[in-house]
């Protein structure tokens, strides 16, 4: 008996493995293979910073394969208290956390920073998933849920905004606002929304700091303070454009690895992999970060369970938002504001959590037979 | 709990089909915005590719350009009379000194630097770019070169170099001619268009031959192109090519001339022209006093500067020139000529002079006392007797005489290239009109006549209206270079009367009595001239008896010595002018420099050839 149990529990793992999405992991370890070969290029091979993300790359996957085979339901189960570890450490964040660039937004764990606002998008996924899952469909656009999903929304976004993070609050913001459409509120509701957004830009503007205005103001004003605020977009256009249809090859680009363009390992790190790969690679990679966000919409899919679908569409969303306002900003399109491109960007938290949230996806997968 | 349900199960459908069709419109926003990117990124890096690979290139590439050597420049015989040396000399790197104080007071330990320098490099320090080196204004010795080698550990950012620069082996003598270089001030930077000018450590012509063929003697500059970072320091070394050093230039001057002439002009404030009279090219010209064109290249000081400005005699002026003379009795030959053509006298005319002559209520001299008596014009020419010239010049009216002298190109340029050259003047009735607004007095025609009054030449025009006697009547162009070849033309002048004028010249000074007869050469080759005493004042009668000494008259109003000549008389070869200021009878001091100039070309050139 206990045999069978145990045989039964090999075949039960052997099963698990065969059923796991090798595709999506294959489409990871792809991303963070040209995210080292990125870093290392932009370095010339000098410095650690390539060899610190590889190892955060292995630390990451090592969490997204244990996530994967972690039931679904366990997340479904601890979503709320999830949610409530993040706002706690946000809120702890205000007291002792560590300032970079005039904003609080790491914990400083000892051995490692913790930027709770970056884990704050996948809580917020989680959270509203777990809600919208409970809430009966004729209650979505009821008064009590609407009210009930503000709060959960405006707290983290809030914190995250104060500390000042503009970048990443409007990714929890967005993410949420995807997480909310994807469950069904009224397009009214959405309509209504955006237009006191608009009305409400004025006084956003006039709360903003200094730097985030500049920005904005650089935005509409391309040619205004080419040395200034506006260089690094400049510098990246530079970079992306100068490597033509095939690129300037692998460790021939200049841009980022001169330090003409700012933040070269982390925001910016699209730039350097245009520059040396050209139209063909950039290409590429945006084909491999629209096969991952397919697939994990293919996951979604494939799910019985309204959290998992729920989880996997907005899990793809909020990724597909990170690419797009990453990629907007670094080509000129959008803005810039601080969002890292996922697995790509050079920076742990962020590299984490969408890890996490990977996991999470390919968990569903797995369990996508049981209801919860 | 009406609103929840924990297993939801109710319904559920319905969530699902919602949650699916809201999926869809999502996707059609993601496959959008894709779409958007890569559009993006086929604008970026196809349609403007050009133009940020230009960017790209000019973020990541900076050149630093060497000065080539500069042309060494020959005269007609090959002999270097400018040429490079090396020079050890040391640059301070922005970005890597790390103590300005600490490495000036070091260096000043060593090198015993003035203050001046100091504090120039100082100031010039704050305003360079960061990784722009500076070169100290100083030559080292090679002592002084190894000591700062040997010691370059403690001395952070400076960079020994040896840099090659102009040498002028005889600045003196070819000053006028040659000019000197420098380095580019802000006014050359503006009036170039491209940046040659901005290559470090160049130095450009600014006078003489050196500014006028600056382009062939400059070479092309080599460069290192280096891969800098955003911060500017140079990451590597891209490409390093070498520069083309300039041409170097053959003159027509003769070096062992020209030391003569400018030997031989001596204390004297002057000028001093040797012209080959077919071709024009110019083998010797001096201007004196001169100055050490060495101290102009490596930049002068200021208190030496001064002195050479404050200087009477002017050294800094081009006197061949730039030096503008009543040509005296220089321009006989040619008022002669003018009436000759106009055939006012023939060569049987006579004239009395008696030393004196009254014409329009005023008195007018000639140079001797109690006259030439009844005189013709070849010993009008030959004695210089100003009384028959007063009145070949009534017979004639100034503008026939202008005429005649401007075909001999008195009033304009005879190099084009000089930008310090001056024209002369040539009146006449309209100039006098026009410039001064004033008709023209008939004894101003007389004074005309022997070369005083309005009428102003320049030592050079001289020297080429007596290159165009002695060829007999062909246009002669001067010039300082061998490869021009210009072409003889015929003047407009009956050849039997520039003959005349001529044999009248070879009288002045092989016959006895003739001005520069106390000149003459001996041996078998002679030369001819005309010499002149040109007034710089109007004389009075106290200044005439005084004539013998002309030291008596302050400097300024002293007679300016005048020769202008050509030899050898059998067969032309050679033209000469002498001018030498407030030095008294052209006889005396400007003769006897001609002579000896004749003298070396006569024995060392035409002998040799």
């Amino acid at each position: 008996m206990r045999e069978t149990v145990k045989v039964s529990k090999i075949f039960l793992l052997n099963e698990k493995f065969q059923k796991l999405d090798r595709s999506l992991i294959y489409m990871i370890l792809a991303l963070g293979l040209i995210s080292i070969l990125s870093l290392y290029s932009i370095d010339k091979g000098q410095g650690t910073i390539y060899l610190k993300h590889l190892v955060r790359f292995v630390f990451a996957f090592i969490i997204l394969i244990t996530v994967a085979f972690t039931h679904v339901n366990f997340w479904y189960r601890y979503a709320y208290h999830f949610y409530f570890l993040i706002l706690f450490l946000l809120v702890v964040l205000k007291f002792v956390g560590v300032t970079a660039k005039g904003a609080q937004r790491w914990l400083d764990f000892g051995f490692f920073h913790v930027q709770p606002s970056e884990v704050a998008k996948l809580a917020i996924i989680l959270v509203l998933a777990k809600f919208y899952n409970l809430v009966k469909v004729e209650n979505t656009n009821k008064l009590f849920s609407l009210l009930a999903s503000a709060i959960l929304i405006l707290i983290p976004f809030l914190l995250v905004l104060r500390q000042p993070d503009l970048g990443t609050a409007v990714l929890i913001l967005g993410a949420a606002l995807g997480t909310l459409w994807i469950v069904g509120l009224n397009r009214k509701i959405f309509i209504s929304g955006f237009i006191i957004i608009i009305l409400c830009l004025p006084f956003i503007f006039a709360g903003m700091k200094p730097y985030q205005k500049q920005r904005v103001v650089n935005f509409f004003n391309t040619e205004r303070d080419p040395l200034g605020a506006n260089y690094q977009v400049i510098q990246s256009k530079i970079g992306i454009g100068s490597g033509g249809i095939f690129g300037k090859g692998y460790l021939k680009g200049s841009q980022s690895s001169l330090d003409f363009v700012p933040e070269n390992h982390t925001d910016f790190v699209f730039s350097h992999f245009a520059e040396e790969f050209g139209l063909v690679g950039s290409l590429l990679l945006l084909w491999l970060f629209f096969s991952i966000i397919k697939r994990v919409t293919l996951i979604g899919d494939q799910s019985k369970n309204n959290f998992s679908k729920i989880f996997c569409y907005a899990f793809a969303f909020n990724f597909f938002l990170y690419i797009a306002i990453n990629l907007g900003m670094v080509t000129g399109l959008l803005p810039v504001v601080g969002v890292p491109l996922p697995i790509l960007s050079y920076g742990g938290t962020a590299m984490l959590t969408n890890m996490i949230g990977l996991g999470i996806v390919l968990s569903s997968k797995l369990y996508n037979e049981d209801f919860i | 709990m009406k609103l929840f349900k924990h297993r939801p199960t109710e319904g559920y459908q319905t969530k699902t089909s919602i949650i699916n069709r809201r999926k869809a419109i999502l996707t059609t926003a993601k496959y959008t915005f894709f779409g958007i990117i890569g559009l993006r990124l086929l604008w970026l890096q196809v349609f403007q590719r050009n133009k940020y690979s230009t960017l790209s290139d000019r973020n990541r590439f900076k050149e630093w350009k060497i000065a080539a050597e500069r042309g060494l420049i020959l005269d007609r015989f090959n002999n270097k009379i400018a040429e490079n040396r090396q020079l050890y000399r040391i640059a301070l790197i922005k970005g890597d000194v790390t103590d300005l104080d600490f490495v000036l007071t070091t260096l000043n330990k060593f090198l015993r630097l003035d203050n001046e320098t100091i504090e120039k490099t100082r100031s010039d320090f704050i305003k360079l770019r960061k990784f722009q080196p500076y070169v100290i204004n100083k030559n080292l010795t090679w002592a002084e070169f190894s000591k700062i080698n040997s010691n370059l550990f403690i001395l952070n950012g400076v960079q020994p170099f040896i840099s090659m620069e102009r040498h002028y082996n005889f600045p003196y003598e070819f000053a006028h001619v040659l000019g000197y270089v420098g380095v580019p001030n802000e006014n050359d930077l503006q009036n170039q268009k491209d940046d040659l000018y901005r290559t470090p450590g160049i130095k450009i012509g600014k006078l003489g031959i050196e500014k006028i063929l600056n382009r062939e003697l400059i070479g092309t500059p080599g460069f290192t192109r280096f891969e800098v970072n955003a911060a500017g320091r140079a990451v590597r070394t891209v490409e390093f090519v070498d520069g083309v050093s300039g041409n170097a230039l053959k003159t027509s001057l003769d070096l062992e001339l020209q030391k003569l002439t400018y030997q031989k002009l001596g204390r004297y404030a002057g000028s001093a022209i040797a012209m080959d009279i077919k071709t024009g090219e110019v083998l010797a010209c001096v201007s004196t006093p001169s100055f050490d064109t060495n101290k102009f290249a490596f930049g002068i000081t200021q208190p030496e500067f001064n002195e050479l400005l404050k200087n009477e005699r002017k050294p800094l002026i081009n006197k061949f020139l730039s030096g503008q003379y009543s040509p005296g009795s220089v321009i006989k030959p040619i008022i002669a000529l003018a009436a000759l053509e106009n055939k006012i006298v023939d060569q049987d005319y006579t004239h009395f002079c008696s030393g004196k002559i009254e014409l329009y209520g005023q008195e007018f001299y000639c140079w001797k006392d109690g006259g030439h008596g009844r005189i013709n014009l070849k010993d009008a020419v030959k004695k210089s007797c100003d009384i028959y010239f007063y009145e070949v010049a009534r017979l004639l009216g100034v503008d026939r005489l202008a005429e005649t002298i401007r075909k001999f190109d008195f009033g304009q340029a005879a190099l084009k290239d000089f930008d310090e050259e001056k024209k002369g003047l040539v009146p006449d009735t309209k100039w006098k009109k026009n410039v001064l607004g004033k008709p023209w007095l008939l004894g101003e025609t007389l004074i005309t006549g022997i070369g005083q009054g309005y009428i102003l030449a320049t030592p050079m025009q001289i020297c080429k209206s007596m290159a165009e006697f002695a060829n007999g009547g062909y246009k002669v162009n001067p010039t300082f270079y061998l490869d021009e070849k210009s072409k003889l033309s015929r003047m407009d002048f009956d050849a039997e009367n520039i003959k005349i004028i001529n044999e009248a010249l070879v009288a002045a000074t092989n016959e006895p009595g003739g001005t520069s007869y106390g000149s003459r050469l001996n041996g078998k080759l002679k030369f001819a001239g005309k010499t002149g005493t040109s007034q710089v004042t109007k004389l009075t009668i106290k200044d005439r008896e005084d004539n013998a000494n002309p030291n008596s008259r302050e400097y300024k109003y002293r007679d300016h010595s005048l020769f202008a000549g050509f030899g050898p008389v059998e067969e032309p070869k050679y033209a000469v002018a002498v001018v030498a200021e407030h030095a008294g009878p052209g006889s005396r001091i400007a003769a006897p420099i001609a002579s000896s100039m004749f003298d070396f070309l006569f024995k060392k050139r035409i002998s040799n050839a």
